[in-house]
């Protein structure tokens, strides 16, 4: 190898300074005397400069601080635990000073006795109603009052709390391990712990969050005893569970979902991905493989809430518009999304506003022309959006549909024969 | 490396693990090039750096010492970028949408925005491990020995995977220059 192939060997090191200083200055003596090692040396040097202005990472403090937006309700969960015992604690210790100041027969030691041996009760957070459409009622544990859930913030939801929707009510919740959990409309569960929940009656989905499982317990009456079946959902895993009258059947809803395990007593089901396995009281089990008949349908309105730029909300409504009109069989999800009504055509307006892909105008064309149907007075703030849209025909549609609520409206509000 | 950023050790992170904390400022650069040289596209690789850095502060007291938190969060953003390819989320394609990776690129002119997306189209054709090394190196200008101990590698495989990385873009780009 000569001198040239040598330096030249060494440049982009050199160019970084990652060279010794000795071993440098040879180097620069031989590019000042050598043209073409020279050559290399600059256009190196070009390279390197066009390099620094094309990869560069811009905005890092905003996304940092993103990231730390991100998790910041984790750690204030801690703090606000760690501040209510506090409280707790401070609260129980004036008042035992006030007993033991009122009643000097016990002396300042025992009452610090007693104010350890006291059994102050901690209510542990297990998970957070994230959305609802509607009133969601709550009975803590402990006690026998259903109320609602305050929804003016992220709720959070105590161990042990049964939970339960009404007609048109569907909500989500996220547990403290980061997983999902959405009820179906006139539902029923139990939040056992982050990691455990009870379905008691209705249609409930569940997303495990990476780190760790979720099991669903289902109610299984065989021969008047009530053992339970539990439907062990993995890491990262979707799957969807429904408790009718005389039926439970559990959906794995994803197909990368691992196969996840339905337990029956001492017999385990595997459910693999776009699988529905489900039993009756008599314990027949019933399987069956098909992804496209996994109604995941029931959940758009809750989508459709808050953002309109939900990704899961597009995804689903691409997926389920995708092959309508193609097969009699996916006719199916148009009538699923017809059954939603004005919460459909919410979802579906709200897919229309927020996907703008050209490639994607034929499915916007048949949500618009699905939802025109079924919209109502909520729907008038995304139709007044569409009225402008780029596509004529998009915009034609809402501004038919706008005209077609406020003529219903005039009539119901307008005295009758008048 | 980041001048911003005041970690208490050379792993960014404290010492002492009752009061461990993750300095995302510190890690972001080089966990964002590790997935955007996985995952190609920019927003992808926000994604997942993000991703990454919500489940590293959910288990951060898993970390068995603070000289490991370098190689965990590693792992997890591989793992991160594994999931999202395999669930579909990327597109990860040979097409890739230039317009959609030079999205940070500080380029001001057209006739510069054009080079700066044929440039950065050159780097996503390297090979993995040479792309990756050339992002972390102009991401966050981290030393040989810095980068070295990030990659699990030798410093002079960093040295080596430079150079090529260099000599390959250089030829490329004299190729297309020449054809114009």
């Amino acid at each position: 190898m000569n001198e040239c192939d040598d330096v030249r060997q060494q440049l982009s090191a050199l160019l970084d300074g990652e060279i010794a200083e000795g071993t440098a200055s040879i180097i620069h003596r031989h590019l000042d005397a050598c043209s073409q090692c020279q050559s290399e040396w600059k256009s190196l040097g070009s390279l390197d400069h066009k390099l620094r202005d094309a990869l560069v990472v811009c905005d890092v403090d905003d996304r940092v601080a993103t990231i730390i937006r991100a998790t910041q309700p984790v750690v204030d969960r801690g703090q606000n635990r760690l501040q209510r015992w506090f409280v707790a604690v401070a609260a129980l210790a004036a008042t035992l000073f006030v007993l033991v100041w009122a009643n000097r027969t016990t002396s300042p030691s025992q009452a610090i006795h007693q104010s350890r041996s006291l059994n102050q009760p901690v209510i542990e957070t297990v998970a957070r109603l994230v959305k609802a459409t509607g009133a969601v009622q709550i009975l803590p544990p402990g006690t026998d009052q259903w109320s609602a859930v305050d929804q003016s913030s992220d709720t959070a939801i105590a161990k042990g709390s049964r939970l339960r929707t009404d007609l048109d009510v569907i909500c989500e919740l996220r547990t403290s391990k980061q997983g999902k959990v959405r009820l179906n409309e006139s539902g029923e569960m139990v939040l056992h712990d982050a990691q455990k929940v009870e379905l008691v009656s209705g249609q409930l989905w569940c997303l495990a969050p990476q780190t760790t499982s979720i099991d669903v317990d289902l109610p299984v009456k065989v021969n008047s005893a009530v053992p339970l079946a539990v439907m062990a959902c993995p890491s990262s895993s979707e799957f969807q569970c429904v408790s009718t009258a005389g039926v439970r059947s559990c959906d794995s809803v994803s197909p990368t979902n691992p196969p996840g395990q339905l337990l029956i007593g001492t017999t385990t089901y595997s459910v693999d991905p776009g699988e529905t396995v489900s039993i009756d009281d008599d314990q027949n089990v019933d399987r069956r493989s098909d992804p496209q008949l996994i109604d995941k349908v029931w959940q758009l309105p809750l989508l459709a809430i808050g953002t309109e730029a939900d990704p899961e909300l597009v995804d689903s409504i691409t997926r389920l518009l995708a092959p309508i009109g193609r097969t009699k069989a996916m006719h199916l999800n148009e009538q699923q999304i017809r059954r939603l009504g004005p919460h459909g055509a919410t979802a579906l307006l709200a897919y229309v506003v927020t996907e703008s892909s050209a490639d994607q105008l034929a499915l916007r064309r048949t949500a618009i022309h699905i939802a025109a149907d079924l919209a109502d007075h909520r729907s008038i703030s995304l139709l007044q959006k569409l009225a402008s849209d780029s596509d004529r025909e998009i915009s034609r549609r809402a501004q038919e549909t706008l005209q077609r609520i406020a003529i219903s409206e005039n009539a119901a509000t307008s005295p009758q024969g008048g | 490396m980041n001048p911003d950023a005041e970690p208490t050790d050379e792993d960014g992170s404290t010492n002492h693990p009752t009061t461990r904390q993750l300095d995302v400022q510190y890690w972001y650069r080089r966990v964002y090039a590790l997935c955007q040289s996985r995952l190609l596209l920019a927003a992808d690789a926000e994604d997942a750096t993000q991703e990454t850095f919500v489940r590293g502060l959910a288990n951060l007291d898993h970390v068995r010492c603070d000289l490991a938190v370098g190689g965990w969060l590693r792992r997890i953003a591989q793992n991160v970028c594994v999931d999202m390819i395999r669930r579909n989320q990327v597109r990860k394609t040979s097409g890739v949408n230039v317009q959609n990776v030079a999205t940070d690129a500080v380029c001001e002119s057209v006739s510069e925005r054009d080079q700066c997306d044929h440039l950065l189209r050159l780097v996503q054709e390297l090979p993995e491990p040479l792309r990756e090394t050339v992002l972390l190196h102009y991401y966050d200008q981290m030393t040989y020995d810095e980068m070295a101990s990030w990659l699990g590698v030798a410093r002079s495989t960093v040295n080596q995977r430079l150079a090529k990385a260099r000599e390959s873009l250089k030829q490329k780009l004299t190729l297309t220059e020449n054809a114009r």
